[in-house]
């Protein structure tokens, strides 16, 4: 089970490490928070090429900062905030130039890969049925355990809202997968 | 199943994660990006450097020249002390020289 959160501690020795100039420090990071930023950008932009591609650009905003890198207080919501608006900004690029709509059709998870268990496939066919919103809720909450207020944080939306999104997506969810509820 | 075992199910399945060429591209990225900035500090302090020896080289300069148009002219008449009762009789003296003068003049 994934996480996606290391110490306070672990993470402000890597942000004075890289603000001295380690690369290894940007590679220790990478390697700490480079699931929870490719699952919320694979959840906004749907396709997994671009979610790559956008996952190299946040960690590379870290450089951005220089020596202000080690003041960044909550390492995690930083960088899923970073992943946020170049998602974003993705999405409103790709409906200027093509009037594509936000989110392409679902890629297919193929069977090729013989290391992809089939409950992955199954799980990321149905969580690519959601609306955006509530997928990002969604994966933010049960993989990565964050709490409402720290959703709303990140997606810049009330906890409430993140609550709403999550419980209508995780009902959907039970829709698709077939689960029933028996305590309803 | 309620939701906390729905949550719990769905918790035990991996998704997807990058490519680990993302990993390396990144990298790649991160050292060139590295690069110019470590240059430009270098650039920065030897050019600092370069403004204080010039500054240093200009300074030993102005005084060697100093010295050396000292040594031509030798030091300021201002600067060489003068006895008091020397500089009286001289100046009593160029008085009287002046008033011959104005005298013969004036008179005349």
């Amino acid at each position: 089970m994934m996480t996606g959160r290391q110490s306070e501690l672990a993470d402000r020795k890597l942000l004075q490490a890289l603000a001295a100039g380690e690369m290894d420090a940007l590679a220790a990071i990478y390697d700490a928070y480079c699931a929870p930023v490719y699952h919320l950008l694979r959840a906004r932009l749907g396709e997994r090429e671009q979610a790559e591609e956008l996952l190299a650009e946040v960690f590379l905003a870290l450089l951005d900062r220089g020596r202000r890198v080690n003041t960044i207080r909550d390492l995690r919501a930083y960088l899923l905030t970073i992943a946020r608006n170049k998602a974003r900004q993705a999405v409103r690029r790709r409906q200027r130039l093509a009037r594509e709509p936000a989110r392409p059709p679902a890629e297919a998870v193929t069977e090729s890969d013989p290391d992809r268990k089939p409950d992955t496939i199954v799980v990321q066919n149905a969580l690519a049925q959601l609306p955006v919103e509530q997928t990002e809720a969604v994966v933010l909450k049960i993989w990565y355990e964050m709490t409402f207020a720290e959703i709303g944080q990140i997606l810049d939306i009330s906890p409430n809202t993140a609550a709403s999104r999550y419980r209508y997506g995780l009902a959907k969810l039970r829709e698709i997968l077939g689960e029933s509820n028996d305590e309803r | 199943m309620n939701d906390e075992q729905f949550e719990n199910q769905l918790r035990q399945v991996p998704l997807d994660m990058p490519d680990s060429e993302v990993k390396r591209r990144l990298m790649r990225l991160a050292l060139s990006k590295a690069r110019p900035r470590r240059r430009g500090r270098m650039l920065r302090w030897a050019l600092a450097a370069a403004a204080g020896l010039l500054i240093l080289i200009n300074v030993g300069f102005e005084r060697g020249h100093q010295r050396y148009i000292t040594a031509l002219t030798g030091p300021p008449a201002i600067a060489r002390p003068m006895p008091g009762a020397a500089y009286a009789a001289g100046l009593e003296q160029r008085q009287e020289m002046m008033s011959e003068i104005l005298g013969e003049n004036g008179n005349s």
